[in-house]
């Protein structure tokens, strides 16, 4: 196993002592516990732990859908915090792509409405042949008509994957991407949004409990009660063995 | 294009929105039809006229335009010299209308109109029609009539005029309707001028005799020309036309009110069951206000097809409307359908405001909605009352309880719609603070069923308790539905007890002289009857401090207690209004346009059986030769030995019901007619939101099956949850309408001085609650049926 590689460029995304505490008095939850990682650009990051380890909750923050209770997030050099709905709302558009486990696609749109949505809601489109780039980038060219019922759970997930391509986001934010999918689609949708970290630089923030998921992430970092409790770097072995260490890790963990 | 593309996807969702805006729109386009064809035309015996001159309009009491105020002689004189002096003007002519009607032995002939078809000869002049055969009336007993009627000139006839049936000899016939006397005979009859024609020389134009005329009447009254002329109308097609209209818009308020109500209900159902997509929606970067825009677009867009179907419905439907009111005989005679742009360009544009503002609270939500919340497997559960809507709800209560107690004080006139309104108030706060009451009164309903120890009951606490706001909007159409069936049902059976109990009651002992096939009881009559009551009624004018001149009611009495001459007695409220007080001197201007002044002897108390401003019977008559004579009240030992044709004698019962009889065909058929909106309207609400929920809970549908619910469970199930949440509707209904029922119950107390009571029509409550739950279930049992076959498929 490699050491954990520190990019010395400013972080894409930033979490500096970050508490989330849901709920009040004796029936608080503390879900973060004061949490410091930063996320360099360019690199994919996948975040496991067991459930109710704070994962969900980390990924919820980092892309202000959520406000931490104490600390600081920052986020295209901005602490988004502090952000009004408004300046949330805008930021989100402008910076921040999702992939969720499924129901990603707004159903009465075709792929290619889908995919130029958030320029719209900014007011600005993109052009036709930007959003058809984007789906062939993503193997659905020839898909661009269709609605999302008419196409399967791989390639509703790959129609997000080619929204947050073509508004270039910041950071892609994906919660258990592959959850709802099998293996070999899983992999499928996996490969592209590796591809999209090689060829476009995309930083990429993934939560998942699934360790073929994980494996082809650069880094893998461990929450456990709201704390990480590790963050290993992977090299470009084959997926399989990387897999297998974290399952290892992963079970050193729980247990 | 995403309003577009969530129609079309999701146009199962919208269905209940457009059927509402169509079935309000289609309601509007055909009230507003039949509106716009019974618009006033010009009455054809002004065809021949290039302008009319007019005296200044009164106010009434109400401080709307009323009657206008007549000339008197001396004031027209000058005025018709003037008149006739105008370049392009042949002559200005005094047109005057009385009661006039032909007797054939002893029957009146015709009864429409008759108040106004007596004319003086000159009048013929202004449609014109032309002398068929013979000649003009000269003398005092002449006459000459329609020719239609039949009866040749040199023949001799019985015209009944105010004065009683009076000898005619007939010189002439004319081409068109009406009895034209010599015009010092009309003069006589109606001496006040409350209308000059003005007919045109050959070339004359129209437009610079009314031009010119305005200039010489000046403040004197107004000019009118063209279509203007449509403004003179009889007094029978005003009245009808009256009651024509306030059926139509009592139809159009309700219309529109269940409009907004089924739109906003159903729009927020739908909109709570897209928080998911919403949330993703904002994820992906939409502001609140774009989601906002969203739906309130979508809203628009179905309200647009909704009016395009509706207008389509409505023009369809306006000779069916149109039939009901000539069934009801509140058209003016002769009018025909025609179709306008206006009606349907105004019902389209409610249609979509309507839509538009029925989305306001679903666009509201919509925008609350966090991005957090596409990634919450279920949605969110909702507060159950936000700051906002516990406000508005307890803002419209306590309108809704003003306007209930308004109700027991408001005019006879403006009860029934002050009732309504009140309701209308009450179900909108009902609606808006129903989440508050449907977890608790759920679960106490089925506490009972709690032991049985079936997942059912449980189910449905459960679902009741942790989804309020959703069971409430299930349950608002219904507290609409049954509301206003109890509301319309109790106020006609309320009025059924309490009018003709209380009428008999005071008219025991008493015969009643009604005009039978005439519009009122000439002198004649009135002097057959010595005895009893025996009101004139007639039009005065008063002039108050600030210059207006208001017109009133004024009876001339024969009762020895107020038949003084120079003498008034006010009741309190009209004292009041007019600012008189007991010893004053008042001027009062009467119809032949002479000013008298009245000392005032007494103000009383109202009493309707008294009247409001009451004279001597002489000075009516003296002033309005016109006038006619109400229903004489002859107490039963002076019973009359003859009956004067014309006229029919009652007893008290026989009057009061006969008198309600009249008023209640109308009200029946208006009740009737609203009951059928309000519940087909929540009928259609119902409908929807139990489909939409149904379909909205198929994920929930499919856990409660694998965990091994069987389909018949799921089934009682929901059909369990519809029942009480139906019941809990029901329950409110009635509940939010005894308020203003009682109210006008109180008001009708007051006003008939007797006791009355609160009555429920229980058949038509009982009707519309199983209406709405037999519908309900079915809606329910059909689309859970449907919803977990396809997730079995």
């Amino acid at each position: 196993m490699t050491t954990t590689r520190h990019d010395s460029a400013r972080a894409a995304v930033e979490l500096s002592t970050v508490r989330k505490v849901y709920g009040a008095g004796d029936r608080s939850v503390t879900a973060l516990d004061g949490v410091t990682i930063d996320f360099p650009p360019g690199t994919f990051t996948a975040i496991m732990g067991p459930s109710g380890s704070g994962k969900s909750t980390l990924l919820q923050c980092a892309a202000g859908l959520d406000r931490p209770s104490e600390g600081q997030i920052t986020l295209a050099g901005t602490d988004i915090g502090r952000l009004d709905e408004k300046k949330r709302t805008q930021l989100r558009r402008d910076h921040i792509g999702f992939v969720f486990q499924a129901f990603n696609l707004v159903v009465s749109l075709t792929a290619a409405q889908n995919v130029e949505l958030p320029s719209r809601f900014a007011g600005r489109r993109v052009g036709h042949e930007q959003v058809a780039a984007a789906l062939a980038a993503v193997g659905l060219a020839e898909r661009a008509g269709h609605r999302p019922g008419e196409l399967s759970g791989g390639q509703q997930q790959r129609v997000a994957l080619a929204r947050a391509l073509v508004t270039r986001p910041d950071v892609l934010f994906a919660d258990e991407p592959t959850g709802a999918l099998d293996t070999t689609t899983s992999r499928e949708v996996l490969r592209m949004m590796r591809m999209l970290v090689d060829r476009e630089g995309q930083t990429t923030l993934m939560v998942t409990h699934d360790p073929l998921a994980a494996a082809v992430a650069d880094v893998v970092v461990f929450l456990k009660d709201g704390h990480v409790a590790d963050r290993i770097g992977l090299s470009r072995e084959p997926e399989s063995r990387n897999a297998a260490s974290i399952a290892a890790h992963m079970a050193r963990l729980e247990a | 294009m995403l309003v577009l593309a969530n129609i079309r996807e999701r146009w199962a969702g919208f269905l209940g929105a457009f059927v509402a805006v169509m079935t309000g729109v289609a309601l509007i386009t055909t009230t507003l039809i039949i509106y716009d064809s019974s618009s006033p035309k010009v009455q054809p015996r002004y065809d021949g006229t290039a302008a009319l001159a007019l005296p200044e309009q009164a106010v009434t009491e109400d401080g709307v335009p009323g009657d206008r105020v007549p000339w008197s002689q001396a004031e027209a004189e000058p005025l018709l010299e003037k008149l006739s002096a105008l370049p392009g003007v042949s002559s200005a002519v005094v047109d005057r209308s009385f009661y006039a009607q032909a007797f054939r032995g002893d029957k009146p002939v015709g009864d429409e109109d008759t108040l106004d078809s007596g004319h003086g000869y000159a009048s013929a002049r202004l449609a014109p029609h032309s002398l068929v055969s013979g000649r003009a009336p000269v003398k005092a007993d002449e006459v000459v009539v329609d020719r239609s009627l039949g009866v040749p000139a040199g023949s001799e006839l019985t015209v009944n005029i105010t004065a009683g049936r009076t000898e005619f000899k007939v010189v002439g016939t004319v081409d068109g309707p009406g009895y034209y006397f010599s015009d010092a005979f009309a003069a006589q009859q109606q001496p006040g001028v409350s209308t000059i024609g003005l007919l045109a020389d050959e070339g004359g134009s129209a437009g610079d005799i009314a031009a010119a005329a305005k200039k010489v009447v000046d403040d004197a009254g107004t000019v009118v020309s063209g279509e203007g002329r449509s403004v003179l109308q009889t007094e029978n097609v005003e009245h009808k036309r009256f009651l024509g209209t306030q059926l139509i818009s009592a139809m159009t308020v309700l219309g529109l009110f269940t409009t907004v109500f089924v739109v906003a209900s159903m729009l927020v159902l739908s909109t709570g069951l897209r928080r998911r997509e919403i949330g993703l929606l904002r994820t992906i970067g939409a502001a609140p206000r774009q989601v906002r825009h969203m739906v309130l677009g979508e809203a628009a867009v179905v309200g647009l097809l909704g009016s395009l179907a509706g207008c389509l419905a409505g023009v369809a439907g306006a000779p069916l409307l149109r039939s009901v009111l000539d069934s009801l005989d509140v058209t003016p005679p002769g009018m025909e359908v025609s179709v306008a742009a206006w009606p349907l360009l105004t019902a389209t544009a409610v249609g979509v405001g309507v839509s538009v503002l029925g989305a306001f609270a679903a666009s509201r939500m919509a925008a609350k909605v966090a991005p957090m919340e596409a990634l919450l497997e279920s949605g969110r559960a909702n507060r159950i009352m936000g700051r906002v809507r516990w406000v508005s709800g307890l803002t419209v209560l306590g309108l809704g309880g003003v306007l209930a107690v308004g109700t027991a004080t408001a005019a006879a006139d403006s009860r029934m719609n002050m009732a309504i309104f009140a309701t209308m108030t009450l179900i909108g706060a009902t609606a808006l603070l129903a989440p508050v009451f449907v977890g608790p009164v759920g679960r106490l309903l089925s506490a009972p069923f709690q032991k049985s120890g079936s997942a059912g009951p449980l189910l449905v606490r459960a679902e009741m308790g942790a989804n309020s706001r959703r069971a409430a909007s299930l349950a608002a159409p219904v507290i609409a539905a049954v509301g206003f069936a109890v509301l319309l049902s109790g106020m006609v059976e309320t009025m059924r007890v309490a009018y003709p109990a209380s009428e008999a009651l005071k008219l025991e002992g008493q015969l009643i002289v009604t005009s039978d096939g005439t519009p009122g009881n000439t002198d004649e009559v009135v002097a057959a009857n010595p005895v009893g009551k025996a009101a004139l009624p007639t039009r005065a004018f008063v002039t108050g401090a600030d210059d207006r001149t208001t017109v009133i009611d004024v009876l001339g009495s024969r009762d020895e207690r107020w038949d003084k001459p120079g003498q008034a007695v006010l009741g309190e409220r009209m004292a009041d209004k007019l600012g008189l007080e007991e010893g004053q001197q008042a001027p009062v201007r009467l119809a032949d346009g002479k000013t008298v002044k009245l000392r005032i002897a007494h103000v009383l108390p109202d009493d309707p059986a008294r009247g409001d401003f009451v004279v001597s019977r002489e000075l009516v008559r003296t002033h309005d030769p016109a006038a006619l004579t109400d229903d004489i009240f002859v107490p039963a030992a002076h019973k009359p030995t003859e009956v004067v044709p014309g006229t029919a004698v009652h007893d008290a019962l026989e009057y009061a019901l006969d008198d309600y009889n009249t008023d209640a065909r109308l009200t029946d058929a208006l009740a009737g007619m609203l009951i059928v909106i309000a519940v087909g309207y929540s009928a259609i609400a119902v409908a929807n939101s139990m489909a939409v929920t149904a379909h909205g809970r198929r994920r929930d549908f499919a856990v409660m099956k694998s965990a091994g619910g069987t389909v018949g469970q799921l089934l009682m199930f929901s059909v369990g949850e519809t029942t009480l949440v139906v019941t809990i509707g029901a329950a409110l209904g009635v509940l939010v309408t005894l308020p203003p029922l009682a109210g006008m119950a109180s008001g009708l107390s007051q006003a008939t001085s007797t006791d009355v009571g609160l009555h429920l029509d229980t058949g038509t409550v009982a009707a519309a609650i199983t209406g709405s739950l037999l519908l309900a279930v079915t809606t329910t049992v059909a689309v859970t049926w449907k919803t977990m076959r396809r997730e079995a498929g």
